[in-house]
């Protein structure tokens, strides 16, 4: 009886004594419990709260008559629990469901970054909508920065140019791998889909010595769509006025709790063939692409491990020349050989593994290893000459970043590794022949410094050593500056060295489009006894300076922003092509100067929340010395104009709505390579005209899942009609089709529509 | 060729092994409501001797901090913050530190609260009452 009493003397002076409520908060992650700090607990009679500590305790003293109290996390669901339990375990759940977060002010989906000390441009994928973009080639339109030119009158190629220079002379990576090399050279920025892109960054300058010794002019970086934030499921197809067909595909699912896939499927085919500028050749070649990217992600985060694991197949089949001509391979029988043309056969294989660990307490303290193989496996024919290629490659990259001192200085250190083997063989109209199996290795060493005093100014100083088996041993140094003078202007600087291998033959492929005869030779006419080779040709050096100023203001009460830059590329070593010969290619090394001056200014206003203006002048002054003297380089225009305007309109409650897109280029006048040693009937002037090209894309959301898109490109439908001398006797030996300045087809349209499922 | 690879991987070595000593990594909860204070708590943490790392999250109130405990303790810490004037869950800053923040940083207040767009109150609310 006593012990009745007693208990409830117990339970009752409990209640009396003032209420303390106390518990933890947790959640799950990989089937462990994992305190939450921060969460908001409150009660819901009075709204007294507190917020859970570093392991997730909290404590609320004198609840009083409160009933209920709330956890909140952002992020996370709501829990409402009873004060009842005077210490309660909770466990939040995430909130999937979570609405984005609405951004009011609009992001533009191409921006220069104000706080990096590298001038780099960031592409989005909201960019890349704005052409129909079918590889990585032509992702390019609407960016002044890089120029899109035409490469041959066969091939239907496009070739792109930073800073006045090629793209060889960009280190292109996908990924941070250095992937645009060698043998790929011809035909690697085709074998990347658009729609695979989730962004692209443009560096102009030299880049990161992290990446490799090899950019020259810049560098661009092309991420891809990540299986663990992609859509479940994309669809896109295209169709175009020259009746090519594209198909992408995206299905991305996850297998377990750490581990996402993606499959990626890109197929185009093209079985017609046109000729829109009469010249009895087909505008673009027909034929087929096939690509099929596996992604594996890894994502462990309580670890802070990450990785990728990519296998991807790229089999393509193009099929070019005359009208009338059939590659024996798809039209049995007897070759056809009064007709010129051939086709351009890859099959490739790449594979590549990165893994990262991130120190999930000192998160500045990580380790990244990359590593890639790739199999590129390529034969061209072309009328009577060949080009075959196998290259096989193999790259490594071990990268540590860490801190000194603080996170105001950071450095990041490693090591990278480079294997490269050509097979190559090359007949050239029957006449010459060249051999070129070769083994290119290299081991480097880099360390890169990175200061930012978390207000105007931040540079970053690299240094790498490498030992190569052609170069030898050599240094290149990287350094850039930003520093924000005032509030509102930002000034940019950069220097830097760079090497490179040239790939002769997959880089100026356009050469067997021709009646040339391939030569190695010498500049210094003293030495023309010598006999020289493609192994005389040297590695190529260059070095890069430059500086931009980038002032952000209000015009008419609107955001605008003013860029100018300005850099010069300046070799200390190249390999000459000279085209000046309508008779043969040479290729010596440089004796005298080689460089390229760019100017560029660029403005950009926001008309409206919805219209952007972005208009661009840019100047080149790009020059070599050739055994003629010195000259601007071919192809290459003096100026160009370019005006893009974009329109994304507001959407309504069902998110319909349309977009709108408008590019201008103008061309300046182009230095076309001497043909002076003609027949009169086959010259050309020695500068193109000017061209005046305008493309435009009107695209109608219907709805969060599905939109239509259609396009012009070539709206003026300006045809070159000169692209191939002698285009009636391509046996003959006048026959070029490599001086081409602008579009060879006329206008383009298109249409496409786009379908994906969250 | 062999000894250059030696020669690079023992500077990568030598780099990537400095000093694993005394770092400790712990997650406060720092009042605040916006970028101006974001920046303050920041600046100021990575300036304190001892201070690796300090990245506050405006949307949860977390300040991840890393520090060489050789130079400074947790406790040092919240107090430092609380004398830039930012409340932690451990320190309450005075009100005469509070009051020299900007009147956008008065985070104890509901209607900058409000202002900013948060849903949310502050993390000391009742102290306030009960001094």
């Amino acid at each position: 009886m006593k012990q009745i009493f007693f208990l409830f003397f117990l339970l009752w002076s409990v209640t009396f004594f003032t209420q303390n409520l106390s518990g933890m908060v947790v959640e799950i992650l990989d089937d462990n419990e994992v305190p939450v700090v921060g969460a908001n607990i409150y009660l819901v009679d009075n709204s007294k709260g507190v917020v859970s500590d570093q392991n997730g305790n909290f404590l609320i003293n004198d609840i009083k008559d409160a009933k209920e109290f709330v956890v909140s996390y952002i992020g996370y669901l709501n829990d409402t629990l009873q004060t009842k339990n005077k210490y309660s375990k909770v466990i939040l759940k995430p909130d999937t469901s979570l609405e984005a977060i609405t951004i009011n002010f609009k992001e533009k989906s191409s921006s220069v970054s104000l706080l990096s000390s590298a001038n780099v441009l960031k592409i989005s994928s909201e960019e890349l909508l704005k052409a129909a973009c079918c590889n990585l080639a032509e992702s390019f339109e609407t960016t002044p920065s890089i120029d899109v030119n035409f490469s041959d009158a066969i091939s239907g190629k496009k070739q792109i140019n930073m800073l006045g220079l090629a793209s060889p002379n960009i280190l292109i990576s996908v990924e941070n791998i250095p992937s645009i090399r060698g043998a790929l050279n011809a035909y690697g920025l085709t074998f990347i889909p658009g729609t695979w892109i989730e962004s692209i960054q443009v560096a102009k300058g030299s880049g990161s010595v992290v990446n490799g010794y090899e950019s020259v002019s810049g560098q661009i970086n092309a991420e891809l769509l990540k299986p663990m934030s992609d859509k479940k499921f994309f669809a896109n197809a295209y169709y175009n006025s020259m009746e090519r067909f594209e198909l992408n595909t995206h299905y991305s699912t996850k297998f377990t709790e750490k581990i996402d896939y993606g499959l990626y499927l890109h197929a185009d085919k093209k079985d017609n063939r046109d000729d829109h500028n009469n010249d009895n050749f087909g505008d673009t070649p027909t034929g087929q692409q096939i690509n099929i990217l596996n992604r594996f992600q890894y994502t462990n985060a309580n670890k802070g491990l990450v990785g990728f694991f990519d296998i991807n197949y790229v089999g393509d089949e193009r099929v070019y020349g005359e009208i009338d001509y059939f590659d024996p391979a798809i039209i049995p029988g007897p070759p056809i050989n009064d007709s010129w043309g051939g086709s351009a056969d890859s099959n490739i294989f790449r594979s590549t593994l990165k893994f990262g660990y991130v120190n999930p307490d000192i998160t500045y303290r990580s380790l990244g290893l990359q590593l890639s193989y790739s199999n590129v496996d390529q034969g061209a024919d072309f009328g009577n000459s060949f080009h075959d290629t196998r290259h096989a490659s193999f790259y490594s990259n071990l990268v540590y970043n860490s801190i000194i001192g603080d996170t105001r200085s950071k450095i990041k250190t490693g090591i990278s590794f480079a294997h490269d083997n050509y097979d190559e063989s090359v007949n050239n109209l029957n006449t010459s022949f060249f051999d070129l199996d070769r083994t290119e290795k290299s081991i480097g060493a880099y360390f890169e410094y990175n200061y930012d005093n978390l207000d105007n100014l931040n540079l970053s100083a690299g240094i790498r050593y490498d030992n190569h088996n052609i170069i030898g041993n050599f240094i290149s140094p990287r350094l850039h500056i930003r520093y924000q003078a005032l509030p509102k202007t930002t000034i940019k600087m950069s220097a830097g060295k760079a090497n490179r291998i040239a790939n002769l033959f997959s880089e100026n492929q356009k050469l067997f489009y021709s009646s040339r005869l391939i030569s190695f030779s010498s500049a210094d006419s003293s030495s023309g006894f010598m006999s020289y080779n493609y192994f005389d040709m040297k590695p190529e050096v260059a070095w890069n300076y430059g500086a931009s100023i980038i002032q952000s203001f209000k015009l008419f009460g609107k955001d605008s922003q003013l860029i100018i830059d300005y850099y010069i590329t300046d070799f200390e070593s190249r390999v000459v092509v000279d085209w000046e010969s309508p008779s043969n290619i040479l290729f010596y090394n440089l004796v005298g100067r080689s460089y390229a001056k760019s100017f560029q200014a660029q403005f950009s206003y926001s008309l409206a929340n919805s219209i952007d203006l972005l208009f661009a002048y840019k100047n080149t002054d790009a020059k070599t010395d050739y055994i003629s003297g010195r000259l601007q380089n071919p192809l290459t225009p003096y100026d160009r104009f370019f005006l893009n305007l974009s329109f994304d309109g507001p959407s309504n409650e069902k998110s319909r709505k349309w977009k709108f897109d408008l590019t201008y280029n103008h061309l300046g006048k182009q230095r076309i390579p001497s043909t002076i040693q003609n027949p009169e009937i086959f010259r050309l002037n020695p500068f193109s005209s000017k061209l005046d090209l305008i493309n435009s894309q009107i695209t109608r959301v219907f709805s969060d899942s599905f939109e239509v898109y259609l396009g012009v490109e070539n709206l003026t439908n300006y045809k070159q009609t000169d692209g191939i001398i002698s285009n009636s006797d391509p046996f003959g030996q006048y026959f070029d089709a490599t001086m081409v300045y602008g579009p060879v087809s006329g206008r383009m349209s298109y249409l496409g529509l786009r379908y994906k499922i969250n | 060729m062999k000894n250059n690879n030696y020669i690079f991987i023992s500077i990568f070595l030598l780099v990537t092994l400095n000093s694993f000593s005394q770092t400790k990594s712990a997650k406060i909860v720092v009042d605040g409501v916006c970028m101006m204070c974001e920046e303050r708590i920041e600046k100021k943490a990575i300036d304190v001797k001892g201070v690796k790392l300090a990245d506050w999250n405006l949307d949860n109130r977390v300040l991840k901090v890393v520090y060489n405990e050789k130079n400074i303790t947790i406790n040092e810490i919240h107090e430092f913050l609380g004398s830039i004037g930012h409340d932690t869950e451990k320190k309450i800053a005075s009100d005469e530190a509070y009051s020299l923040l900007d009147p956008c940083c008065q985070y104890r207040d509901l209607q900058v609260i409000k202002d900013h767009g948060l849903d949310r109150k502050p993390i000391h609310t009742s102290n306030k009452k009960e001094q």
